[in-house]
């Protein structure tokens, strides 16, 4: 774990190195430590200690990026000569951005002593908090308890510089029934330590596992769905794949309007939906800064239902005249004020879904995602959860469950893809399942 | 960097594997790797990306008393060989106050031993980057001198692994990895707004250089630009029951997720229960499990040359090997690892240990895995003359699949009728969905081995924390029949 002063001293070695006339510097490594579970026993535990170096080095616009591992200042210099030699042999890229000068960027505190600390032993405690949860209700536990003590630096030569660090504790648990007909999920992750109730979320998982047990099938087709966080976390991700500036622009996009235009500015969505980074919210204390440099300011990508922002890079920025912005990551979708349970009264026939699985982009024009129910799949009828269901597969739009969404929760925190994320639980009308499945 | 400086092996391998016998351990491996990874891509008419990337470091993991440990670094110095050793041991002892049964190892002959890939030219140490570049901006150019096509991206993931293996039965091994992974993508558009993209279907290989040559990747721009062209224009899908017949290049990925997972031994008795799920293949069924039609003979192989999974020795020092897993459409075998083994209480490892980095932990991952063409002459031809309304499916298009591997969902790259018997017009957003045991028992045609290929990804993902494992599947065409096909868009 390298403190910024160490970071800033590796920097200026670089710099010094290079002849290059931008030079760009990612610099991340630290600790990450797992113990997993499974069958109520310990199977795999382990700590790896990595400190990784990127150097972009350009003449111009012929620019080559070189990467390593540790901070030995002779392997510095050779990558340096490697990157700068591969740089002047290659073809000239016209969308080249070059180097950032200083920005703003916000300091956010992410880093907890407590969680910094915890050894192996912590982590065996707390698996051990989830099995006896799982050994109380004659269940199987498996899962995973990581944690990660970890910074990432951004420099470039022109000024700019960014230094972040962050523990990160993550629990994720199934527990499953002896005849394996009944499975429950239950995760959480956060900065700090005393945020994860290891007992708390096993007796979630636990109480899931028993009450999906003896599933009903019903036929596949539309059903009104109330999507807990973790699923509706899915369309979220498909939101994220669809902001890119250039794409849509390029008319190869789903917000494309044809001839170069795009749907920005329109109203396509639920006025309930807002979707905004915000790394420095408390619930996801993210990275303030992007791999670009950029940093991650608070941007509105949907607003009250209104497409109001896409993600242009700092090439297409260069390219198009559009100002770059920051990138869609730790993103929070904005909640609504209703309970998961007040969702599920207002829903006379429909189906509670806790997770899905093996999400993946169908069609990118109109984005739908397939993926199948996963953990917890429940009848609800007359505003009440009446029976657990057989799992089934779903295609549908994002485009059309953002829209159509009439009811959102409080978002949690949960993890993103390399980056964190809160989301509500959400419900919405004709929600389509095509296949069931018997998996449990 | 330790050549020149330390001994690989008796400095820090050895080393730390004596350090963690000291403090207690019954077993103990060590291992040193370098990898490498060159991405070079290149978008429209320049280059977009060049990354070389170099990581090295150590691991050592131990068996204390029947539990695991494990502890990986990038510093490789004797002083870090002890504290890995030591770091390691911690932990191991650290799990005995949830131990269960305590691991046991199936036995292995030591050996000393050095293998590396199959090739020609080392696409990393002794291609120039100037001639990657000129080769995948020509590629690029042709694409998009056809008519329509907006934009043509193409790269090149290039990957080495330099490792080194040590352990505490006297294994000494080392191993030079290469892997090539050329990808191109064409998308076509039309002025309203619709898209749609077409991929290259040039495998991944373990192989140098010269496969992108030999297999005509860098010719592939104008097909490819003409596809994405032709799919835009396709008619869309009409949902229903249809007879397939299906190419290698889409055929392996479906052999990937539903018969390389579900016979994953760790899956099959709860282990990845959490993340990656669990599997309908369980050891009941092993030898009486009617898995497919009798002409369905799957086959795990760490041997098969170009394979993105061979090797010489698993990341356990077990030496490569070929084993059945489905035969005349029966469950036959698993993939196992040294500790697997036991539980299945058979003599040996099957040889599926693997780690994707030095900071990563080994566990069980897929190897090649193949179904073997048909024994009598069969051109696809013969598998279409009789269907009267059917589809043609090839190339890579989106998967899912539930996590005990039952309900799966593939789409493809190009589609085409097949009316009376004969390929017909082009298909739009065309996906296949089936249960694994279903379809495998509704293939009733194969074609032979003339038309058997090997199809691959460098990205199977499994365990928590998350790693990849590349892998190859070879096959030839095989004949689906009734089975359920979906328009993606009607579908949205």
């Amino acid at each position: 774990m390298l403190e910024i002063e160490r970071v800033q001293a590796i920097t200026a070695g670089i710099f010094r190195a290079a002849t290059a006339d931008s030079v760009r510097i990612w610099i991340e490594g630290g600790t990450r430590a797992f113990t997993r579970f499974a069958n109520n026993e310990i199977h795999q535990t382990g700590e790896a200690v990595d400190l990784r170096i990127a150097i972009t080095c350009a003449f111009g616009s012929r620019h080559a990026t070189v990467k390593l591992n540790g901070a030995d200042p002779a392997m510095i210099e050779a990558k340096v000569r490697l990157c700068e030699d591969l740089a002047r042999m290659l073809p000239e890229d016209p969308e080249y951005e070059g180097d950032l000068g200083q920005q703003k960027i916000k300091k956010i505190d992410a880093w907890f002593d407590d969680t910094a600390r915890m050894t192996p032993a912590d982590r065996v405690e707390g698996a051990i908090q989830i099995v006896n949860k799982a050994k109380e209700f004659k269940l199987s536990a498996g899962g995973l308890i990581e944690n990660r003590n970890e910074f990432t630096a951004v420099a470039h030569r022109a000024g700019l510089f960014g230094y972040h660090r962050r523990t990160e504790l993550e629990l994720n648990t199934t527990l499953r029934t002896a005849d394996g007909q009944g499975s429950g999920w239950a995760q959480d992750i956060s900065t700090q330590r005393g945020d994860i109730n290891f007992a708390l979320l096993g007796s979630a998982a636990a109480e899931k596992a028993r009450a999906s047990a003896g599933a009903k099938e019903l036929p596949p087709g539309a059903y009104t769905v109330v999507l807990e966080p973790a699923a509706a976390s899915t369309f979220l991700t498909g939101l994220s794949y669809a902001l890119d500036a250039r794409a849509n622009m390029e008319g190869r996009g789903p917000f494309s309007a044809g001839k170069g235009k795009t749907r920005q500015g329109e109203k396509l969505f639920s006025g309930k939906l807002t979707v905004r980074t915000a790394p420095d919210s408390p619930l996801l204390l993210g990275r303030p800064f992007a791999p670009s440099g950029m940093p991650q300011t608070r941007t509105d990508w949907v607003k009250e239902g209104v497409l109001s922002t896409l993600f242009v890079s700092r090439s297409w920025a260069k390219k198009s005249g559009a100002a770059a912005t920051c990138e869609p990551r730790d993103l929070i979708m904005s909640g609504g004020e209703s309970t998961l349970d007040e969702m599920i009264a207002g829903v006379d026939k429909g189906l509670l879904v806790t997770r899905f699985w093996y999400t993946n982009l169908v069609d990118p024009r109109t984005v739908t995602m397939t993926g199948l129910t996963r953990d917890g799949l429940f009848a609800i009828e007359g505003g009440k959860v009446v029976h657990p269901v057989k799992n089934m597969r779903f295609n549908e739009s994002m485009l059309r469950v953002f829209k159509d969404m009439d009811a959102l929760s409080e978002p949690v925190r949960m993890p993103g893809w390399d980056d964190m994320r809160a989301v509500p639980a959400i419900r919405v009308k004709d929600f389509r399942f095509t296949s069931t499945s018997d998996a449990v | 960097m330790p050549d020149g400086v330390f001994n690989i092996f008796d400095d820090l391998l050895q080393r730390a594997v004596g350090a963690a016998q000291k403090a207690g351990a019954s077993y103990a491996d060590a291992r040193w790797g370098r990898y490498r990874k060159q991405y070079v891509s290149c978008l429209d008419d320049h280059l977009d990306h060049l990354a070389d990337d170099e990581s090295m470091g150590m691991a050592v993991r131990v068996l204390v008393d029947g539990e695991w440990g494990f502890s990986a670094s990038l510093a490789a110095t004797p002083a870090e060989a002890d504290r890995l050793a030591a770091s390691a041991v911690e932990m191991a002892k650290a799990n005995a106050k949830m131990r269960g049964e305590p691991v046991q190892l199936a036995p292995i002959k030591p050996v000393a031993a050095f293998w590396q890939t199959a090739m020609n030219v080392d696409p990393l140490l002794r291609v120039p980057l100037q001639r990657k570049v000129n080769d995948l901006l020509e590629l690029n150019k042709s694409a998009l001198a056809v008519k329509g096509v907006r934009r043509a991206a193409s790269s090149l993931n290039l990957q080495s692994e330099e490792k080194w293996f040590f352990s505490s039965e006297g294994s000494r091994i080392e191993q030079y990895l290469v892997r090539i992974n050329p990808n191109f993508v064409a998308t076509a558009t039309d002025d309203k707004g619709d898209f749609e993209s077409r991929s290259s279907d040039i495998p991944p290989r373990g192989a140098g250089y010269e496969h992108l040559e030999q297999s005509g990747f860098f010719e592939e721009g104008k097909k490819i630009g003409e596809l994405a062209v032709e799919g835009l224009k396709a008619k869309p899908v009409t949902p229903g029951q249809y007879d397939l017949v299906i190419h290698p290049n889409n055929l392996w990925l479906t052999i990937h997720e539903s018969v390389g997972h579900p016979t994953e031994l760790d899956r099959v008795l709860g282990y990845e229960a959490d993340f990656a799920g669990t599997s309908f293949a369980t050891t009941d069924k092993l030898g009486k499990f009617q898995y497919g039609s009798p002409m369905v003979n799957i086959y795990a192989d760490r041997t098969t040359p170009g394979g993105l999974a061979t090797v010489g020795y698993d990341d356990e020092g077990v030496p490569a090997k070929k084993w059945d897993l489905i035969r005349g459409g029966r469950l036959v075998g698993y993939q196992t690892t040294r500790e697997q083994a036991i539980w299945l209480r058979q003599k040996e490892s099957t040889g599926c240990s693997y780690a994707d980095h030095w900071s990563s932990l080994q566990f069980q991952r897929m190897p090649n895995i193949s179904l073997e063409p048909a024994r009598t002459e069969t051109t696809p031809e013969d598998l279409m003359k009789d269907i009267k309304n059917g589809v043609y499916i090839a190339g890579r298009g989106s998967w899912s699949i539930d996590q005990q591997r039952y309900n799966f969902q593939f789409g493809c790259g190009s589609a085409y009728e097949i009316k009376n018997g004969k390929l017909g017009a082009p298909l739009r957003s065309v996906m296949y969905q089936s249960n694994s045991v279903d379809f495998w028992k509704n293939c009733d045609g194969l074609t032979d081995g003339r038309y058997w290929e090997m199809g691959g990804t460098f990205y199977d993902g499994k365990g928590q924390p998350g790693q990849v494992n590349a892998v190859s599947h070879g096959c030839s065409h095989g004949r689906f029949r009734k089975v359920n096909v979906l328009n993606a868009r009607r579908e949205g």
